[in-house]
């Protein structure tokens, strides 16, 4: 049913930001390090929603072959993670949705695709430098729309 | 004045362009924020109303800006082919905002708007500066 919007309902619309500027991402040595970017708490009859997220790769550096640390992503992404997401052991899990890229560019979702979230839950969005031994740089950019 | 309904509520978005406070070096620069007005959706419009950028440490005569530049390559001075560019000039505190009530629109239904914009942050001083930006993108998926 289409509807118009109430001041009142519109006060209970909020655009939550994510936001990262270039930032590099190091591997020192090991696995490459990872980044939380934004993350939501959903309460129950809420509701949350993605419509932009895009990620930036502006530098890979390293030297030596180009060994990914998890084989089903891109050297760098950026992920929406929910529940079982560790903040100690992070990245773990599978992403929700996934930005991958291999070369430096710019990838977003599909503005006119939508993901919806209503399970109470703490949503994330993390961007994680996948190689072993480069270091890459990152922007990640986007906008949560919250329901309350 | 017309009413706005939920559906057409659904098709704008506002993105954010946000740096915190950052140490630039002298000559470097960094993307704060990137949108993109797909090829294949071209009927995205974006419009940018608010970019303010904010000197907290800078000499007399040191400059810093940030440019709105399409299908930047980060190789390239981010200051020319720039759509946009906002500057402040020492000595710190500085501030300048662009004008609100002019905005900048990016309507994907005109010929070659189509491409990825970045916003640059970037130094153009003999020594480091420290710089903030804010700002947002209106996002209008189904301009009318």
């Amino acid at each position: 049913m289409i509807g118009y919007i109430r001041d009142t309902e519109l006060s209970e619309i909020l655009m939550v930001p994510i936001s990262l500027p270039q930032t590099e991402i190091r591997s020192l040595g090991g696995p490459g390090d990872s980044l939380v970017v934004s993350s939501v708490r959903l309460d129950s009859n809420q509701l949350l929603r993605l419509k932009w997220l895009e990620l930036t790769v502006s530098k890979i550096s390293g030297a030596g072959p180009t060994t990914k640390t998890n084989d089903a992503y891109g050297f760098v992404y950026c992920g929406l993670y929910s529940g079982g997401f560790d903040h100690l052991n992070r990245p773990s899990g599978k992403p929700l949705v996934a930005l991958n890229l291999d070369t430096p560019g710019t990838l977003g979702v599909n503005p006119r695709d939508r993901f919806d979230f209503s399970s109470p839950d703490l949503y994330t969005i993390m961007v994680v430098n996948n190689l072993l031994g480069y270091n890459v740089e990152a922007t990640v950019t986007g906008s949560w729309r919250l329901y309350l | 004045m017309a009413y706005i309904t939920d559906v057409e509520l659904e098709d704008k978005l506002d993105i954010p362009v946000c740096l915190p406070l950052t140490e630039i070096r002298p000559g470097d620069w960094l993307i704060v924020s990137t949108f993109r007005i797909p090829v294949d959706v071209p009927t995205l419009k974006a419009t940018i109303r608010f970019l303010q950028l904010q000197m907290t440490l800078g000499a007399t005569g040191d400059i810093a800006g940030v440019s709105l530049i399409k299908d930047y390559n980060v190789n390239n001075n981010p200051t020319v082919g720039a759509v946009e560019n906002i500057q402040v000039m020492g000595p710190a505190p500085s501030r300048i905002q662009r004008n609100a009530y002019t905005p900048l629109t990016l309507d994907g239904r005109n010929a070659g708007i189509g491409g990825v914009y970045s916003f640059v942050a970037y130094s153009q001083a003999s020594s480091p500066v420290e710089i903030a930006v804010v700002g947002s993108v209106r996002i209008d998926l189904n301009p009318q």
